[in-house]
């Protein structure tokens, strides 16, 4: 084991992501022990962790799809089926026996440990803002380092969290990516990733597809494109990443001419495209997900957009798309949560902005893309939202890389406000405060 | 590549857009029941009654609250759910119009050609009138509280909607309860 760990890079790395990942889960049982105490309450860790739509997942695991109740018309097409199924076939392996918050806690918990490898693999592959892990040599811009190479950039002997030098022992995440795993595991909102949400399984697709895309397997990126758009909407987004994905492999292969995306390139890639039928098959795959529950829902219910028809049931106030909800927001004009999930927005917008300027140009777009969705009707979840949408968490690392290297003490500051603040809202969550529904 | 291959290939991106066009008219023809269409696709009803809870019995009282009173609890009387668009959301003691024309949609289950609307007005504010229309046809006038009962023309026909009105001019009202009573009850 101990061979394994020094020479093999995917085993030390799944072995320091594990470390993150039950150091995080402790921290999470210990809060809710002392809510507990502190509150009087009762609720036993599964119950506590699984608030406001896991319950509906809950319900729906046990139950499937059903139709709206004569005195509720919330009905549950809103969900996707793609992590519900997964929570299903859990239970099924455990012949029915174990709960069903578990067995959906077993799934968000399984998919966010494997999405934060391949987001540190991810970020061998494509590097980070601060050069030093870049793949193919350092100071270049992060979202350029992977056009040409496909090799992970990271060192086995680099991918370790807690290493003596000198006779003292440290603590390091800036020079081996697994900033971006401490961020999954430890950053603002992350609990949802421990509860009975589709957000891990959908974050965990949404690496896979970036991670395959840069490894040029645009297979395999499709394929995990597809199982996003059946957990959620936002999912058939990712054909925009495999697209621009192509594009630049077209240009590494001579295809299409070199350079930025102009409407001549744009042609040649379309019918560069044309000529090859599997590279569509890829594309196309990616939004199956999202039709394959529309037909569902046609012959379950009759309405093949029930899944979007039925918000009316949340929300009955309008407002006009993006702009128009944005305005209402930040200016205080729906309810206090809603204005701080407006600035949330406006700061996440920052945040994808940066990335950019940074190069990081299929992340951003698919982050602002992720983020305008949900903005079309209200900002309601946003918050979750983002963290579910993956890529602000490379903006952040690349944030925070950018910012070890000018103020130490800062950046680690700064790591250490996002986690009291997760602690703070992991409080909120137990006490099933709606600012977090 | 093949050439056997490459059809294979194109055949399958042909499927699948073909499948997503399929998919895509299905969803501009949705095969629902008036319920579901008017709540959720045309949004014309303002609360969700239920699949074939439009249907009415001619001569039953409804009250035009939600079915929650603010404690959450659930009310122990029949609640008008058939609104349609024009009226205040909290509606814990009867329901306000907020626009100039508020309406209630109604498929009787017999035909009544003697039947009248009668509803309670439980508050009253403004100068103006209220019109009371089944579909383009004015039945009656109202400017205060009280009890009123208007004609419907022989609208009530079994199967078929209608729609009833209350086209407002410069005031406010609250309806506390409505019923389309058979002209045998009326006698």
């Amino acid at each position: 084991m101990g061979r394994r760990y020094k020479e093999n890079k995917n085993f030390r790395l799944a072995a320091n992501i594990l470390l993150l990942f039950l150091i995080s889960r402790l921290i999470m049982v210990l809060v809710w022990g002392i809510f507990d105490l502190a509150l009087h309450r009762t609720d036993t860790f599964s119950f506590a962790m699984n608030e406001w739509d896991a319950k509906r997942y809950w319900f729906m695991v046990e139950n499937g799809y059903t139709f709206p109740w004569d005195f509720n018309p919330q009905a549950n097409w809103a969900f996707f089926p793609g992590y519900m199924l997964a929570c299903m076939g859990v239970k099924a392996l455990t012949f029915f026996k174990l709960d069903t918050y578990w067995c959906g806690m077993l799934v968000s918990n399984t998919c966010i440990v494997l999405a934060a490898f391949w987001a540190v693999k991810y970020l061998g592959l494509t590097g980070a803002a601060s050069g030093t892990q870049a793949g193919t040599g350092s100071g270049a811009a992060p979202g350029t380092q992977a056009a040409g190479g496909r090799a992970d950039s990271l060192r086995v002997e680099d991918i370790s969290l807690i290493h003596k030098e000198g006779g003292r022992w440290h603590v390091d995440f800036w020079h081996n990516n697994l900033l971006i795993a401490f961020l999954m595991m430890f950053a603002p909102y992350t609990f949802y990733f421990a509860s009975m949400y589709t957000e891990s399984m959908f974050v965990f697709m949404i690496v896979l597809t970036l991670y395959f895309s840069k490894k040029r397997n645009f297979t395999a990126a499709g394929i995990a494109a597809m199982v996003a758009s059946s957990t959620r909407i936002v999912g058939c987004l990712l054909v925009f990443p495999i697209i621009f994905e192509l594009f630049l492999f077209l240009q590494e292969e001579g295809a299409v001419e070199s350079g930025r995306f102009t409407l001549r390139r744009g042609a040649t890639f379309v019918i560069e495209m044309l000529k090859r039928p599997g590279k569509m098959i890829n594309v196309l795959m990616a939004p199956m997900g999202t039709f394959a529950y529309m037909e569902f829902l046609y012959f379950f219910c009759g309405d093949a957009w029930a899944f979007k028809n039925v918000q009316i049931a949340w929300r009955e106030d309008h407002y006009f798309p993006v702009i128009g909800v944005m305005f209402k927001a930040v200016t205080n004009q729906i309810e206090d949560r809603y204005t701080y999930m407006g600035w949330f927005c406006v700061a996440m917008f920052v945040v994808y902005f940066y990335m950019w300027k940074k190069r990081r140009i299929t992340e951003s777009f698919f982050g602002i893309l992720s983020l305008l969705v949900p903005l079309t009707s209200h900002v309601m979840s946003t918050c979750r939202f983002t963290v579910g949408s993956f890529v602000i968490f490379l903006g952040f690392t690349d944030l925070f890389l950018e910012g070890y290297k000018k103020h130490k003490k800062l950046a680690f500051c700064g790591l250490f406000v996002l986690f009291a603040l997760e602690i703070f809202l992991l409080f909120n969550w137990y006490n099933s405060d709606a600012w977090l529904m | 590549m093949s050439k056997m291959k490459k059809l294979f290939l194109y055949s399958i991106c042909a499927v699948l857009i073909i499948f997503y066009l399929y998919v895509l008219y299905l969803g501009q023809h949705p095969r629902v029941g008036l319920e579901y269409r008017m709540y959720y696709i045309t949004h014309e009803l303002s609360d969700w009654p239920g699949y074939g809870r439009l249907a009415y019995n001619l001569d039953t009282e409804q009250i035009c609250t939600g079915l929650m009173r603010p404690d959450n609890s659930y009310v122990d009387y029949t609640v008008c759910q058939t609104k349609g668009q024009g009226w205040e959301r909290n509606q814990y003691t009867g329901s306000v119009n907020n626009n100039t024309t508020s309406t209630i949609y109604y498929i009787p289950t017999t035909t009544d050609e003697k039947a009248v609307f009668a509803f309670n007005i439980k508050e009253y504010s403004g100068s103006g009138e209220v019109d009371v229309m089944i579909g383009d046809q004015k039945i009656g006038t109202f400017n205060g509280t009280g009890d009123f009962a208007f004609d419907t023309a022989g609208a009530v026909k079994e199967g078929e909607m209608i729609k009833i009105s209350f086209v407002a001019r410069n005031c406010s009202f609250k309806l506390w309860s409505v019923c389309l009573k058979s002209g045998k009850q009326v006698k």
